[in-house]
């Protein structure tokens, strides 16, 4: 007889890996969790698929007239439409996933006290689930390039790169919210707080140019603005700071790793907790 | 011999004792404050909750390929801890545990179900969730479908279902599960009495097929139809492990049945029993419902005792009670007697549906109650005089009736 393989149950595992080799064995249930997202939440809402360009669409307007027309924000010669909009693309994906990520764990509850699959799918799913929403709003904004006769640059290949980084960093960040949750309930409250915050500290709706000489150094800690930059650099053309972009990165991947690694430690508590 | 497929080695559970909290989750803001405005009682509040209940102790346990293993006891002795420490659901404190195959638990009936999602939809969720890979739901899927017996509503959102069928849809799924060691909690404590016959009957064939199956269940009979071997918990520790006749009657003579008890001291109930019916005591609405309840006596003379026995069914509603006249003489129980009550009630015509019940005996002291014993199901649809079937009952009993029109005017 073929030696079978033999799982051990023990109170603590003396290693603590991350967890990815598991993950990845467990796709076809990340999939049908992702998929089970999107179906839902287009069943449950009449505008369906409008929701995604919506959301972005609508706050482009709001802040074309505020900031725009009204303050009117230098945009390093951008209209101000597809200026921000191409921020904004990102940005809602950000805010949508951190902040329905953070519940994620909560929401399902019955799933984490009766059947065993690596939790980190929870999460992910929602992070992978936001992304079709993104790339429906990315389409309208190519369709505004031709609107705003912007012309494509070379670096347009990249485009699939600040995606790719501002995934992963929701991804770290929802991973390590969802987990504290689990243990105190009142962070959700804070959450929509804090990407609000995120939302002025980051040159989404404004230009880098424009923000305070003082607090510059931000730049460099805050990952959301390289992957910005790296963005309108891709898609309009200005000038890319490759350095804050490299600082981005790095933190992106930090925050991923310290967010799987802190979910991997209280993953085998939730049951108990919530 | 072959090694073991499941080895349990001095598995432990403990929980922290919390003092004030009704959960085990935190405020944050409630934690901060706390600990700036009592910096030292919060401090030793956290050493306090250091104190700890013990779930689950010394729990040792081999099983061999194949074989079906019972685990009763009372609620909270643990045998849900147990069933999550090997499903990987929560961690041991203590111990560990060998696996040597492929587990696949059922802890609920239609976890991770979303009501929003057609049945067929469910279908893959559920099973993708309970660990079945694409193509194997793919290559199921019409034997699922068919043993589900919602055929026609494969397409309706399962949160038009009725209860009915959305247990038959989740326990369809779980049945064509194929790992190599089934673990099962109490799921055959829903739907009805016709459907669960045919569950127990999917569970009898995947053990003989050579798989391992643990299940638990309050139910001694089905319990007796499927397992073995059985173990029996008790305060979180085994208590007994042994052939499956054996550990139910001790269980049912420690006055057990399904659940507390709450005094008992001198009488000790043996054993209740329908008399002669099927193993799933069945008997139709229009039977007679015919109870036969033996207890033997401790080492006291007890007098003019009472016995009151309530049936209960599945929503917990009293249905039916007998029980001796107060100022009646009552009877005697002496030491080493063995006492046997038989119970008629006549045709009672009571709704389809699982029904416990309690037994009382005592007189101003009361020196046994048990509780949630497994009285009968009653199967079969409704049955009117006037033969009119209902699939669906919403009421307790559902006694004859006739329904006649006049025109007054």
């Amino acid at each position: 007889m073929a030696e079978t393989k033999v799982k051990v149950i023990r109170p603590r595992s003396s290693r603590l890996d991350l967890g990815l080799g598991e993950i990845w064995e467990y796709r076809e249930l990340l999939f049908f969790l992702v998929w089970k997202d999107i179906k839902i939440r287009y069943k449950q809402s009449v505008v369906g698929a409008a929701w995604a360009v919506i959301q972005p669409l609508f706050t482009m307007m709001i802040f074309t007239f505020l900031l725009g027309n009204l303050v009117k924000v230098p945009t390093d010669g951008i209209p101000y439409p597809i200026f921000s909009y191409t921020g904004l693309v990102l940005w809602t994906y950000f805010a949508n996933v951190v902040n329905q990520g953070s519940h994620s764990l909560i929401g399902n509850a019955s799933l984490v006290t009766k059947v065993y699959f690596p939790r980190a799918l929870i999460p992910l799913a929602t992070c992978v689930a936001g992304l079709l929403d993104l790339g429906i709003a990315s389409i309208i904004l190519v369709g505004m390039m031709f609107y705003f006769h912007v012309s494509l640059t070379i670096m347009i290949v990249l485009f699939i790169v600040p995606v790719i980084m501002i995934f992963i960093l929701a991804t770290g960040l929802t991973f390590w919210l969802s987990a504290v949750n689990v243990r105190y309930r009142d962070v959700v409250f804070l959450v929509p707080f804090f990407i609000q915050l995120l939302l002025f500290a980051t040159p989404v709706l404004y230009a880098t140019s424009t923000f305070p000489e003082s607090l510059t150094w931000t730049f460099y800690i805050n990952p959301l603005v390289g992957i910005m930059t790296l963005q309108r650099g891709i898609w309009l053309g200005t000038a890319v700071d490759w350095t804050i972009v490299g600082c981005s990165v790095l933190i992106t991947a930090v925050v991923f790793i310290v967010g799987l690694y802190y979910f991997r430690v209280y993953e085998r508590d939730f049951a108990d907790v919530i | 011999m072959a090694e073991p497929i499941l080895e349990i080695k001095g598995i432990g559970k403990s929980y922290r004792l919390l003092h004030g909290h009704a959960h085990e989750y935190k405020r944050l803001s409630e934690s901060m404050v706390s600990l700036f405005t009592h910096p030292v009682q919060t401090i030793k509040e956290v050493r306090k909750t250091k104190e700890r209940f013990w779930a689950l102790r010394d729990i040792n346990l081999s099983i061999n390929k194949g074989e079906a293993v019972g685990i009763i006891g009372a609620n909270g002795a643990g045998k849900s801890t147990l069933l999550k420490i090997l499903s990987q659901v929560t961690r041991p404190t203590e111990g560990e545990v060998l696996i040597r195959g492929k587990v696949g638990s059922l802890l609920e009936v239609g976890t991770g179900f979303h009501p929003e999602l057609t049945g067929k939809e469910n279908i893959y969720l559920n099973g993708s969730i309970l660990g079945m890979k694409r193509a194997e739901i793919e290559s199921k899927f019409d034997d699922i479908v068919k043993f589900s017996e919602v055929e026609k509503f494969l397409d309706t959102p399962v949160k038009r279902y009725s209860s009915g069928m959305y247990v038959r849809l989740a326990f369809a799924i779980a049945a064509h599960l194929e790992p190599e060691i089934l673990i099962v909690d109490e799921v055959l404590a829903v739907g009805d009495a016709q459907f669960q016959k045919k569950c127990l009957g999917k569970m009898k064939d995947v053990s003989e097929e050579g798989r391992t199956v643990l299940y638990v269940s309050h139910n001694m009979k089905t319990v007796e139809a499927l397992c073995d071997r059985t173990v029996l918990l008790s305060q979180g520790k085994m208590a007994m492990v042994g052939p499956t006749s054996e550990v139910t009657q001790h269980y049912l003579g420690m006055g057990g049945g399904q659940g507390e008890i709450f005094r008992i001291s001198k009488p000790v109930l043996k054993w209740v029993g329908l008399i002669n019916r099927g193993e799933l005591n069945e008997i139709n609405p229009e039977d007679d419902l015919e109870f036969v309840i033996e207890m033997e006596t401790g080492t006291e003379d007890l007098h003019h005792l009472q016995i009151d026995i309530y049936l209960y069914n599945e929503k917990d509603i009293m249905v039916l009670e007998a029980r001796e006249k107060y100022l009646d003489e009552g009877f005697d129980l002496r030491p080493g007697e063995r006492i046997r009550f038989h119970v008629k009630f006549k045709s009672p015509k009571l709704a389809p549906g699982r029904y416990h019940m309690s037994v009382k005996v005592g007189r101003f002291i009361t020196y046994l109650w048990v509780e949630r014993v497994d009285a009968c199901n009653v199967i079969g649809k409704a049955y009117f005089g006037n033969a009119i079937f209902f699939e669906n009952v919403q009421s307790t009993v559902i006694p004859e009736y006739t329904m006649d029109v006049e025109r007054v005017k």
